[in-house]
């Protein structure tokens, strides 16, 4: 039995693919239309999924989309009668497109897939929740959903058992941990719903300052609820701006306009907003194990990608198995659907256990070799142990390199499938990269790839703990920061990821020759991307990449690739690159 | 063509506007609920779910 989940039009559109309980394929749209966060319906995506299963849609039993149109639209006229009439912006601006496209998705996926199979609709958080549960090695656990909006729920909480959740309370639109953190993001400049990493990022380098005046902004009760304090914001009467003048007096500066000097007062409202969050999120966990009684919670929804955060409950509440869906925001939805029909709707048993996120296209060494040749680029072509070999040598010569092996990770993380690999023993590989590379800000750090039985000699954790998908954020062991100061973060952190040869193959013998040379079984693990793109697909992409940034090499399938056609110009890069950041989208 | 979808544009506009001040005032001004919870100082923001579970039949249903 197949059955297709659907997520698209609002943003991070996605297709997932379940064969008889297991998934077999799923990937975002953004990385077969090259356009960042691409809400559009997931056409190539789709056709990549029945593609892999080696089906045709005629071959599948349910299609499932990841929320409920209907809802969403009444929730948008609501939110314009209680606003009116300062609503009149956003009732111009959405109507169209609501009633062009939007409320006719089930429509819309039929008329697409030429199909006149009937389109079964999942809740919003339903999609997530059943994102992280069905998919959990969890018989029984506490299922949270925090996100910025789906129908009207932001935040639900609730118990899975076997192959049914049960929700009991949620949290409804406007009142939102995810639009409160966006309001943080386009406070501080940034775009929302694509930049909040660089929030999180930013927040190490402050102090928390403005904590008092974001209590203020949120009204906080001890049974885990909240509420936001509505006269701070505007996402509830406006479609253009998430904050209102009142909360610019609050902190008692205008908006950063992008792109301008970020000064220690941004990096302050970064850090109070990220430990507002943060307190948020451990005041629902807290009122959660009271209630729920289990070590075994699920996360899922945007805001489970605040690894901060999520190392937070690890630490500080009775949840000691916590499972998060590695693409945790709304690409994620896609996968919940999926699931959600096949185990809960139809009450098949639960088979699968989500382990790794390679569930997107890979291409084996003929299809690479004709790329390369096409292009004309000089190759070697070499065995699994020289290729391991020679890429530890690259490395530890501090060389970096752009790492295309096997299939591509889904969700937001590169986790070793289509990486940016380098050493973490070099202070300036963080400042290289950012600049010279990724055309990123300099604030913006790099996670550890580690051997996942020697990773509790460099970070506080466990030994043998599993950190799969780098959603959580240890701390570096105080007596290895000065060996690591290229993934330590400001804060003395560092957001793991764990690698075992089972999981991770080439990977994991990629760094435990990096270790074996260097004594460090560690490398710096960054997405094989620049600032703007998405994640590379296709070897095509990786070459392309490649040739216009400063990456040392490629290892590409069993082809090293360590000469470009023509030297990098390096200020068209970063031209590029703030362009396509600041287009609308 | 291009005339065309500018006149398209213009009429949308005029009859979204005409909906929203005509159509919608009387709902908006009579409205007594809070759909928002704008309204403050209340014990818990949490808000029961309703009608949760899931079936085949209301999964056939956007709404």
């Amino acid at each position: 039995m197949h059955v297709l989940g659907l997520s698209f039009f609002y943003h991070d559109a996605a297709a997932a693919l379940v064969r008889d309980g297991e998934l077999v394929a799923a990937a975002e749209e953004e990385r077969f239309s090259r356009k960042k966060h691409d809400s559009d319906f997931p056409a190539q995506a789709i056709r990549y999924c029945l593609d892999e299963a080696g089906i045709d849609i005629a071959d599948v039993d349910h299609i499932g989309f990841y929320e409920k149109p209907l809802v969403k639209f009444l929730r948008i006229v609501e939110t314009c009668l209680a606003g009116w009439p300062r609503t009149y912006g956003t009732w111009v601006k959405s109507m169209p497109v609501w009633l062009r496209s939007k409320i006719r998705a089930g429509k819309i996926i039929q008329e697409r897939l030429g199909t006149d199979k009937e389109i079964l609709f999942c809740e919003h958080h339903l999609s997530h929740a059943a994102s992280a549960f069905l998919v959990s090695p969890f018989d029984e656990a506490a299922i949270l959903t925090m996100d910025g909006v789906g129908e009207w729920t932001t935040t639900a909480h609730g118990i899975g058992r076997g192959t049914r959740m049960e929700f009991a309370e949620e949290i409804r639109f406007p009142h939102s941990i995810g639009l409160l953190f966006s309001a943080i993001t386009a406070y501080l400049g940034f775009k929302v719903n694509d930049a909040e990493w660089k929030v999180m990022g930013l927040a190490p380098y402050g102090k928390p300052r403005f904590l008092d005046k974001f209590r203020e902004v949120v009204d906080m009760r001890p049974d885990g609820s909240f509420r936001l304090r509505m006269e701070y914001f505007a996402h509830h009467r406006s479609t253009r701006s998430m904050l209102s003048r009142r909360w610019e007096r609050h902190f008692g500066a205008p908006r950063r306009k992008p792109e301008t000097e970020l000064t220690e007062f941004h990096y302050d409202v970064a850090c109070s907003g990220q430990k507002m969050v943060e307190e948020l999120v451990l005041n629902l966990a807290r009122a959660m194990e009271r209630r729920y009684h289990t070590p075994n919670l699920c996360i899922a929804g945007g805001v489970g990608l605040n690894c901060v955060a999520n190392w937070k409950i690890r630490e500080q509440t009775g949840f000691k198995n916590i499972f998060i869906q590695p693409a945790a925001g709304d690409s994620g939805g896609a996968i919940g659907t999926a699931f959600h029909i096949y185990n809960t709707l139809l009450g098949n048993p639960r088979t699968f256990v989500m382990e790794h996120t390679h569930f997107g296209p890979g291409f084996g060494n003929d299809a690479i070799r004709s790329v390369l040749d096409d292009r004309g680029a000089p190759y070697d072509e070499v065995g699994n142990d020289d290729l391991l070999e020679r890429t530890a040598q690259m490395l530890a010569d501090g060389k970096i390199i752009g790492w295309f092996q096997g299939r591509m990770e889904f969700g937001p993380r590169a986790l070793g499938a289509r990486s940016i690999l380098a050493d973490p023993r070099d202070p300036k590989v963080k400042d290289r990269i950012n600049a010279k590379v990724k055309f990123r800000e300099w604030f913006r750090p790099f996670a550890p790839a580690v051997l996942e039985e020697r990773a509790h000699e460099y970070f506080e954790m466990p030994r043998g703990m599993s950190l799969p998908f780098m959603l959580m954020v240890p701390r570096v062991r105080a007596e290895k920061r000065a060996l690591l100061p290229g993934v330590t973060h400001e804060d003395g952190t560092g957001r793991v990821q764990t690698l075992t040869a089972e999981l991770n193959g080439r990977f994991h013998g990629l760094v435990e020759t990096f270790g074996r040379i260097t004594g460090v079984p560690v490398v710096v693990n960054t997405s094989f991307n620049v600032r703007g793109e998405p994640i590379v697909c296709t070897p095509e992409d990786a070459f392309r990449t490649f040739q216009s940034t400063g990456l040392d090499a490629l290892v590409i399938g069993n082809f090293i690739v360590t000469s470009k056609s023509a030297p990098v110009d390096f200020e068209a890069g970063l031209q590029r690159s703030v362009e396509l950041e600041s287009a609308p989208g | 063509m291009g005339a065309a979808h500018v006149l398209g544009i213009v009429s949308t506009h005029i009859i979204l506007s005409v909906f929203f001040f005509l159509v919608l005032a009387p709902f908006a001004l009579v409205r007594l609920k809070d759909p928002l919870r704008l309204r403050t100082g209340i014990e818990s923001y949490w808000q029961p779910r309703k009608g949760s579970e899931s079936t085949l039949e209301r999964f056939r249903r956007p709404f």
